[in-house]
Formats: structure tokens, C-alpha cells, sequence
């Protein structure tokens, strides 16, 4: 049996949540997983991760099985956790090639008691300061304006062909003139459509 | 406890936002449209009457502060509250601040009062 391609067949515990189109154009790996870390879905951005490293996702039936011991046994018991506690879980990590310095953070939404959707961000670290033109370019929107998440403080990057966040530690701690504020897909199906659910 | 039905107008540039609230208030009850820009929502505001103007303040074209001031002339008994990430002032008679993100239960209390 191989994966969905794509948000068609998303699991019971995200379809009153998510747009499965919306989940397919974000820029993001997303992964949907069950109690026991098994790979349920995952999105497009995903499969071309997969591809562009070599990587084979039909393959894959666990979201543990690329991991060797003592880190397996390690993010088994995040995904328990975070599915027993209801407690989103963040860590951010370095993904690095002999060329490039890649640093990600993984956010783990817990859907109990069914699941949890797993979510890698790239970190943006700019060496130029705020402020600089070549950078704001990057983020500024048709308007003029930043878009950054509410809840997770992620920027959108809007010239990208798929919806695409990413963490800019500096606009964390200070807002740009320029902000403004929406929500990203995952927050607002996590944080807000599920108490839909809820009541 | 569900509070009285409000007829809403949600005012949003962010899509992800903007349908989040309409279905979390419709879900409360409450009959809710929802414009995109400021511009539409003026339109929007000579032809309905509304209990509550729900705006974003960072906008394109018209802040919701100046949609606030310019909405209410047309409708000075509508509530309006204006939604920001930034760090709000205190309430005036014009505006009544809403905190980005936003507690939802908080926006349900105070759209009941």
C-alpha cells in the first residue's frame, strides 16, 4: 500500500480541520501520523523533500524508520507524550549537507487520541541586519506588508508558488514597521477549527 | 452560554484569518459576512446594517482604524473592534481593541456585552 499523494485521503482526525488542497500548497513537510508514529499521509512538499534527497516516502511505514537507536527510541516517546499530555511540542535542528547549512524546527500537534500532525519549518538566520532591502524583499508582500503568523510568529515568504512560512528569529523578538498579522494553515486549523470539535 | 445572534461584518486581508472567525461565529450563531479590504467593506456597510464591525488594523488601502471613523458615520450605534498583533492602546469611544492571536472565548465575551 503506498502513502496519498497529496491531501485526497486525509486522516479522519484532520478533515474537519484542513482544506486538503490548503495542506498540499503549504510550503512545509507535513506528516500525519497515528498513535504509534505509523505515516498516514503526508503532503506534497514532503514528497519532493523525499525525491530531491533520495529518499523514498512509499517505502517508508513508520515516521521512526529513518531513525537509528538511541534517537528512535527518543522521539518515540515525544510522540507519546505530546499525544498523551495535548501539549504542542517545537525543537528546532540542524539538517545539513557537505554545502548547506540547513537548520528546521519541527512543531508536533497532538490530535488525540487518534493522532498527530508533524510539521518541519525551515529557520531563516540572515546575515544581513533587519532592515536591509534585499531581505525585506523576500517577505514584503503585493501591498507592501510582512504577513506573520499570530500564533507561531512564522513570515510568510509570498513570492513562493506554495504557501511557505518560515521562522525569522529576528522578527520574533522585534516587529518589523511593516507587520502585519494573519494566521498560517496549520494554526488556524489546529488552534482555531478544532474547538469546533471540541464543543 | 450562547450570547443574542449579532449580524457581523468581519473585515480581513488574510484568508486564513478571515474564514476562521466567519465559521467560528456563524458557528456561535451569529450571521456574519466578510470582506477582504476596506474598500468592500464600506460598500458592504451602505447596504447592511450591522450590530458589530470586526476589523483588522494593518490593511491595504485603509487602515481599520480609519474604516472604523469612516463606517461609523453611516452607522453610529454599530460596535466596532478592531484586531491587531500589535500592542494595543486602551479603548476609546471609536475603537475597542482585540489582541492578535485571538482568544476566542474572550472575542465571544466581549461581543456578548
Amino acid at each position: 500500500m503506498s502513502l496519498s499523494q497529496g491531501g485526497a485521503n486525509l486522516p479522519d482526525f484532520l478533515v474537519d480541520l484542513y482544506r486538503p488542497e490548503a495542506l498540499d500548497n503549504v510550503g512545509s513537510t507535513l506528516a500525519a501520523v497515528d498513535a504509534r508514529g505509523t505515516i498516514l499521509w503526508v503532503n506534497q512538499a514532503w514528497h519532493q523533500f523525499a525525491r530531491d534527497n533520495g529518499g523514498q516516502v512509499d517505502g517508508c511505514r513508520s515516521y521512526l524508520d529513518g531513525m537509528a537507536e538511541p534517537l528512535r527510541s527518543v522521539y518515540r516517546e515525544i510522540l507519546e507524550t505530546v499525544l498523551a499530555t495535548g501539549e504542542v511540542f517545537e525543537q528546532d535542528y540542524e539538517c545539513s549537507s557537505a554545502t548547506t547549512i540547513r537548520r528546521f524546527r519541527l512543531r508536533v500537534l497532538p490530535f488525540p487520541p487518534a493522532g498527530l500532525l508533524l510539521e518541519h519549518t525551515p529557520v531563516a538566520s540572515h546575515p544581513a541586519p533587519i532592515g536591509e532591502p534585499a531581505i525585506e524583499a523576500l517577505y514584503l508582500d503585493e501591498n507592501g506588508y510582512i504577513l506573520q503568523c499570530s500564533n507561531c510568529r512564522r513570515i510568510r515568504r509570498p513570492a513562493l508558488p506554495t504557501e511557505s512560512w518560515v521562522w525569522i528569529r529576528d522578527w520574533v523578538a522585534h516587529l518589523h514597521p511593516r507587520m502585519t498579522h494573519g494566521l498560517c494553515t496549520a494554526c488556524a486549523g489546529y488552534y482555531y477549527r478544532r474547538r469546533r470539535r471540541a464543543r | 452560554m450562547m450570547s443574542m445572534p449579532l449580524r457581523i461584518l468581519i473585515v480581513e486581508d488574510d484568508r486564513n484569518s478571515r474564514e476562521v472567525l466567519t465559521e467560528l461565529l456563524s458557528d456561535e450563531g451569529h450571521t456574519v459576512d466578510a470582506c477582504p479590504a476596506a474598500a468592500k467593506a464600506l460598500a458592504q456597510l451602505e447596504t447592511t446594517t450591522y450590530d458589530v464591525l470586526l476589523t483588522d488594523l494593518v490593511m491595504p488601502g485603509m487602515s481599520g482604524i480609519e474604516l472604523v471613523r469612516i463606517g461609523r458615520t453611516s452607522a453610529p450605534h454599530m460596535r466596532c473592534f478592531v484586531m491587531t498583533g500589535l500592542h494595543p492602546v486602551g479603548d476609546d469611544p471609536d475603537v475597542r481593541w482585540i489582541q492578535k492571536p485571538i482568544d476566542f472565548d474572550h472575542l465571544l465575551e466581549r461581543l456578548g456585552n
